[in-house]
C-alpha cells in the first residue's frame, strides 16, 4: 500500500469546517449549507465521515487512514476521491486547510 | 375645543406577527390599506415600520457597484439588518432589539410589498417559522401545503381546490404553536387572487409538487424532505447564523409533519389520493 505524504500536499493539511457553514446530520448523513452561497447539499457516507472529522485536529491523511480502516477500502482510491471532495469544499469556502492544527498558534 | 390629530398608521397582522406602518403620507397608507385590507388588525404591534417616501433619484444604486439585486446584511453592531433592493428599490434598517424599522422607498405599493416579503422572511426565522413558496388549502381547520419551485403547479393546485378554503397560491407562512405547526395565508399572492383572506389552519401535511399524467403520493425520506423544503424557503440573506436557523427549522418541520412527493394530474382528482392518505 503506497501512502503519499509531503509537507506541501493537501494530504498533510489539517481540515477545519468553516465558520460560515452550518450542518445537521440525519440518519448518519450530513446536510451542509455554506454562506454566502446558501445552497444546501447532502453528503454521502464517506463525505460525512470526512466532514465530521474536519475539526482542525486531523490532517486529511489521518482522516483517510481512519476511513480505510472503517470501510476497508483501498488507500490510493480513497485518497484520490477525498482530495477531490476536499478541494471542492475548499473552493466553496466551506472547508479551511491549515498547515498546523487548530489552536496551535496559542501554544 | 381640542385638536384631533390624524393617526397616520396602519397595523397589519400577517402570520400572527403584527406590524404598524407609519407614514406622513396618508394617501400612501390608504393605498396600502386597500391592498392589505384583509390583514388589517387592531392588535398591538410587535414591529413599528416608519416609511419615508423619496423621489426617484434618491435611491439610485448606480454608485454602489457590486451590490446584488437584493442585499440583506447583518449590521456590524449585531442588532439588526440592512436591507436593500435595486429593482422596486428601497433601503431599510431593521433593528431587531428595538423592533423598529426605518424604510426609504419610492412611492410605490410594489416597493412596499417587496420590502414586506423580505421583512417577514427575516422576522420569521427567529420565531422558528418559514416563508415558503407554496400554495395551501384547508378543510375543517386542517391545511395541506403544496410547495415547489416556479412552474411546479402551486397556483394550479390552488385553482383546483374548489370547496376548500384557499389560504394562498404563492407564499405561505409556517410557524410553530404549542408544539404543532400552523399555516397562515399571506397577502403575497401570485396569479390567483380570490380575495386574499387572512386564514390560518393546523398544518396537516406537506406535499412536494410534481406534475404528472397520474396521481400518486410517495413518502419522502428525511434528507430529501429537508432538501426539498429548504429550496422553497423565501430567504435573501447570506448570514450563516440565519441559514443555520432555517436549516434547523426545516429539520424540525420534517420531524413533526408528514411530508410527501405528490405527482398530480392537472385536474381535481389528485384530492382523492390526498384524502386516502388522511
Amino acid at each position: 500500500m503506497i501512502k503519499i505524504k509531503g509537507k506541501d500536499t493537501m494530504l498533510s493539511k489539517y481540515l477545519l469546517r468553516s465558520d460560515s457553514t452550518a450542518y445537521r446530520t440525519i440518519n448518519g448523513l450530513a446536510l451542509i449549507v455554506g454562506a454566502p452561497e446558501g445552497k444546501l447539499r447532502s453528503l454521502n457516507e464517506a463525505g460525512t465521515f470526512i466532514w465530521e472529522q474536519a475539526d482542525g485536529r486531523h490532517t486529511l491523511s489521518d482522516i483517510i487512514d481512519q476511513m480505510c480502516q472503517k470501510y476497508d477500502v483501498d488507500y490510493t482510491q480513497a485518497a484520490q476521491d477525498a482530495e477531490t471532495f476536499v478541494h471542492e469544499l475548499e473552493r466553496q469556502d466551506m472547508l479551511v486547510l491549515m498547515d498546523d492544527p487548530a489552536g496551535s498558534e496559542e501554544m | 375645543m381640542g385638536i384631533v390629530t390624524e393617526t397616520k398608521k396602519l397595523t397589519l397582522s400577517i402570520g400572527g406577527i403584527c406590524c404598524s406602518i407609519h407614514s406622513e403620507d396618508s394617501r400612501f397608507l390608504d393605498v396600502l390599506r386597500a391592498r392589505y385590507q384583509s390583514f388589517e388588525a387592531l392588535d398591538p404591534a410587535t414591529y413599528e415600520i416608519f416609511v419615508q417616501l423619496v423621489p426617484f433619484p434618491a435611491l439610485s444604486f448606480d454608485n454602489t457597484g457590486g451590490i446584488p439585486r437584493i442585499d440583506v446584511k447583518r449590521t456590524s453592531t449585531g442588532d439588526g439588518y440592512l436591507v436593500r433592493r435595486k429593482d422596486n428599490p428601497f433601503v431599510a434598517m431593521v433593528n431587531t432589539l428595538s423592533r423598529k424599522v426605518q424604510v426609504k422607498m419610492w412611492d410605490s405599493e410594489y416597493c412596499f410589498d417587496s420590502f414586506l416579503r423580505i421583512f417577514y422572511s427575516l422576522t420569521l426565522v427567529d420565531e422558528g417559522g418559514l416563508l415558503l413558496h407554496a400554495s395551501s388549502a384547508s378543510d375543517r381547520g386542517r391545511a395541506n401545503v403544496f410547495f415547489g419551485p416556479s412552474g411546479s403547479g402551486k397556483t394550479t393546485v390552488a385553482r383546483l381546490s374548489q370547496g376548500r378554503t384557499v389560504l394562498t397560491d404563492e407564499l405561505a407562512i409556517i410557524k410553530p404553536l404549542d408544539g404543532r405547526y400552523k399555516v397562515y395565508g399571506t397577502p403575497f399572492w401570485g396569479e390567483f387572487t380570490p380575495g386574499r383572506s387572512n386564514v390560518q389552519a393546523e398544518l396537516n401535511g406537506l406535499y412536494s409538487l410534481k406534475k404528472d399524467q397520474r396521481n400518486s403520493i410517495l413518502p419522502l425520506d428525511k434528507i430529501r424532505a429537508v432538501m426539498d423544503l429548504y429550496r422553497c424557503v423565501l430567504f435573501f440573506s447570506d448570514d450563516s447564523q440565519l441559514l443555520s436557523k432555517i436549516l434547523d427549522t426545516c429539520c424540525a418541520v420534517v420531524d413533526k409533519v408528514p411530508i410527501y412527493e405528490l405527482h398530480f394530474r392537472q385536474d381535481p382528482s389528485f384530492w382523492e389520493v390526498i384524502n386516502d392518505q388522511d
